[in-house]
């Protein structure tokens, strides 16, 4: 049967080409967009996983992740209360700030400082980090920095120059290893007071992560704080993951409707070269009927026909998908990745087989419902 | 010639109308995408208009409309510093607080000084219910909001809104000003909002020359007196502000043009089988003396007829595509379409019907009558 489809459809070599292209067009955008907004989950994921099982503390309506939560004040006496909630084991604070240059249409920060409690970053990562060149400033040491391997590579930073962060300068004491937390690699950490005095925030703070006694619980602690300050904004690290993957989500049908939408205009050629292949076939697939060929028989022909030609196309499409997938991680340097998960690739090739399915059905059923007498005649 | 074009691309009409189809979809694609373009386009330029000529004076280092100007700090003192420069008629401060929904903004609340408003709105903005600001000071706490924003959340004059701690009165509505920042925007004294933010610093001035001709001067002459401030006039705003709409004019009219060029290569498939069932008609043209341009001229002029028809019934999809995602947004995304927009996509269809159309058209310019003639 698959004999037979592949040697008919080789029949007009020039339109059946031209029809798997169309194909391989749609399904190497879904693909390749596709991988995209995998690339970002995937980003984001280990974003996430830095932070699993802790609550991020922020002041409401202090602008959102969006604005870096630049906006938020969080006093001392509100960081103290925090750590007195039960079930709370540590809340580590933290400043940042964000250099010139980076914004709405400004591309991504080069890098960006913050100001933590050097003594608190391996528990505020969920990881030790490891210094790769020179080593850790102490606690209570001022003008100095450890800066990311992102930082250290693309703006030539080593152990021992001087880092100057809005005007004040910062000597570099170490360089952390790749940790692949974008938060760490791209950026310039420093002492929390030393930050502090440079953003005019001396006595508050942008951010407090709240460490759990049990991680499993860090949803109730996180109800905990929203109850006993409405004018802090709590949320653990499951929370976080809901909003992020709803954005995920939305990015993904963006992607997988624009590809869906050139692989459908594929779908239509296919129809448009089966009807056309019907046309031709009339004399053939009347013989074919009078010498007893069932509908059913037509009918799994026609479409086995177009589905042979949907499914090459699809799989050209998934593997050119693939290679483009290569060109994000190439163009972003390296920040989003285009990932093509195994979900990805199947459900490009079910929708590839889908659309020659659509394409074929009406030229089938057309096709099983030829009179063998007019076809022959005709 | 057209009316026999058409003739001929109805002798397989669902042929035809399939291959129409994929141009027309390809072409709504590429109008509905880019319309959103347009529309952040049309936000822009709502934006431009009120810096124009004016000189826009942040603190360096600070982040920009992205992270609410939370970073800035101007002090009174380099308020004043500014204002005493040569060539400046005046500097007004602001600071606006900006309260997220989730991840998109859901209030703008801007602080100013409400007699400077007109130097900021570059026009004079009519009440549409209730007062503006008293001209003598004197009160505070009160909020005049812009209509859009009036409508969207049902609010009217005497309703009392929240503003991070602080209850501010609405005394008026204003009139449309078809300016989207003012008319979704809520605003109030600059002390007041101070208050809300709990600083005594701004987080940015809008510096007035006396020549608008003077402002790229003045603004150098600002970061050379302060080198803490970054000054940018509204040439380099709308620089910056160009380069992000190509940016998202590219990627959408590029999104969409996948799938009108899958549209194209239909338009291809087609003409190449209308060619090949015509042999004998086209050789009999030749055999009496049809020249091989006029061929192609006819072949041609079918492909592009189908692609027309496709471009034109894809604009007007892709135009109701663009008012669809306006409503659904509840025109948060003015998605337009712009007579620029209209006629690149007609366009494009047009030169998708053209490179459909010439291989075969080429082809049928070249047959031989003899061999043509004879085929079965």
């Amino acid at each position: 049967m698959l004999d037979l489809a592949l040697k008919n459809i080789s029949k007009q070599r020039t339109r059946t080409l031209l029809t798997v292209i169309g194909i391989v067009i749609g399904i190497t955008a879904i693909v390749a967009l596709g991988s995209f907004a995998e690339g970002i989950n995937a980003m984001v994921n280990k974003e996430l996983g830095a932070i699993a099982g802790k609550i991020i503390v922020t002041q409401k309506d202090s602008g959102g992740a969006m604005t870096a939560y630049a906006g938020s004040d969080i006093t001392q006496e509100q960081l103290d209360n925090i750590k007195s909630i039960p079930g709370v084991d540590d809340a580590v604070p933290m400043v940042w700030y964000m250099p010139r240059g980076a914004g709405l249409g400004q591309g991504m920060p080069s890098w960006f400082a913050i100001g933590i409690d050097i003594s608190k970053l391996d528990v505020m990562l969920g990881k030790n980090i490891v210094i790769e060149d020179g080593s850790r400033f102490e606690p209570g040491e001022h003008d100095v920095a450890i800066v990311g391997t992102t930082v250290a590579e693309n703006l030539n930073v080593k152990v021992g120059d001087f880092f100057t962060v809005k005007d004040r300068d910062f000597l570099v004491t170490g360089v952390v290893e790749k940790t692949d937390i974008q938060d760490v690699d791209s950026g310039v950490i420093v002492p929390i007071e030393d930050l502090q005095s440079l953003i005019g925030k001396e006595n508050s703070y942008q951010m407090v992560y709240v460490i759990p006694e049990d991680p499993q619980l860090s949803e109730s602690v996180a109800d905990e704080i929203n109850s006993q300050d409405d004018t802090l904004s709590a949320m653990s690290s499951k929370d976080l993951a809901r909003q992020v993957s709803e954005i995920i989500d939305t990015v993904r049908i963006f992607t997988f409707g624009v590809g869906a939408v050139a692989a459908f205009v594929g779908g239509l050629g296919v129809m448009n070269t089966m009807i056309m292949a019907v046309i031709e076939r009339k004399r053939e697939l009347g013989v074919m009927k009078a010498i007893g060929a069932t509908r059913r028989l037509l009918l799994v022909q026609i479409l086995t026909e177009s589905s042979a030609i949907s499914l090459i196309g699809g799989l050209v499409g998934l593997f050119l998908g693939w290679l483009v997938s290569f060109g994000f991680g190439f163009f972003t340097g390296g920040m989003i990745n285009g990932v093509v998960t195994p979900g990805l690739a199947l459900g490009s090739l079910a929708f590839a087989l889908a659309l020659g399915v659509f394409g074929g059905l009406y030229p089938a059923w057309k096709a099983a419902g030829l009179d063998p007498v007019d076809a022959l005649r005709g | 010639m057209l009316e026999f074009a058409f003739k001929n691309i109805t002798r397989q009409k669902s042929r035809t109308i399939l291959t129409t189809l994929g141009i027309i979809v390809g072409i709504a694609a590429i109008v509905a995408l880019s319309s959103f373009a347009e529309g952040i386009n049309t936000f822009f330029q709502a934006n431009m208009e009120m810096t124009t000529g004016k000189i826009l004076v942040q603190q360096a280092g600070a982040g920009g409309f992205n992270t609410g100007f939370s970073g800035s700090d101007i002090t009174d003192e380099q308020l004043q510093n500014l204002k005493s420069l040569d060539g400046v008629e005046d500097a007004v401060p602001m600071s606006i607080f900006i309260s997220t929904s989730g991840f998109t903004p859901d209030l703008i609340v801007a602080g100013i000084d409400p007699s400077k408003g007109s130097l900021l709105t570059g026009k004079d903005v009519k009440m549409y219910k209730g007062r503006g600001f008293e001209e003598t000071g004197g009160e505070s706490f009160v909020m005049v909001i812009g209509r859009d924003l009036a409508e969207k959340k049902g609010w009217d004059v005497s309703d009392f809104v929240k503003v991070k701690n602080r209850d501010f009165e609405i005394v008026g509505v204003m009139d449309r000003t078809n300016n989207a920042n003012i008319d979704g925007s809520a605003v109030v004294h600059i002390e007041d909002m101070q208050d809300v933010l709990g600083t005594t610093t701004y987080q940015m001035a809008y510096v007035v020359p006396e020549d608008v001709r003077a402002a790229e001067t003045i603004a150098d002459n600002i970061m050379n007196m302060d080198d803490t401030l970054s000054a940018s006039t509204s040439k380099d705003m709308a620089r910056q502000s160009a380069q992000v709409v190509n940016q998202l004019r590219l990627f959408t009219f590029g999104m969409g043009a996948i799938a009108a060029v899958v549209g194209g290569l239909g338009v291809l498939n087609t003409m190449i089988m209308a060619v090949m069932e015509r042999r004998k008609e086209i050789g009999a043209m030749k055999a009496m003396g049809a020249t091989r341009s006029k061929i192609m001229v006819h072949i041609i002029s079918e492909s592009m007829a189908m692609s027309l028809v496709g471009g034109l019934i894809g604009l007007a999809l892709g135009g109701a595509g663009a008012l669809g995602l306006r409503f659904a947004t509840g025109g948060s995304i003015p998605a337009t379409v712009t007579p620029g927009l209209a006629a690149i996509s007609v366009g494009f269809a047009v030169l998708l019907g053209l490179a459909g159309g010439a291989y075969p058209a080429w082809k049928a310019s070249k047959l031989d009558p003899v061999e043509a003639l004879r085929y079965e």
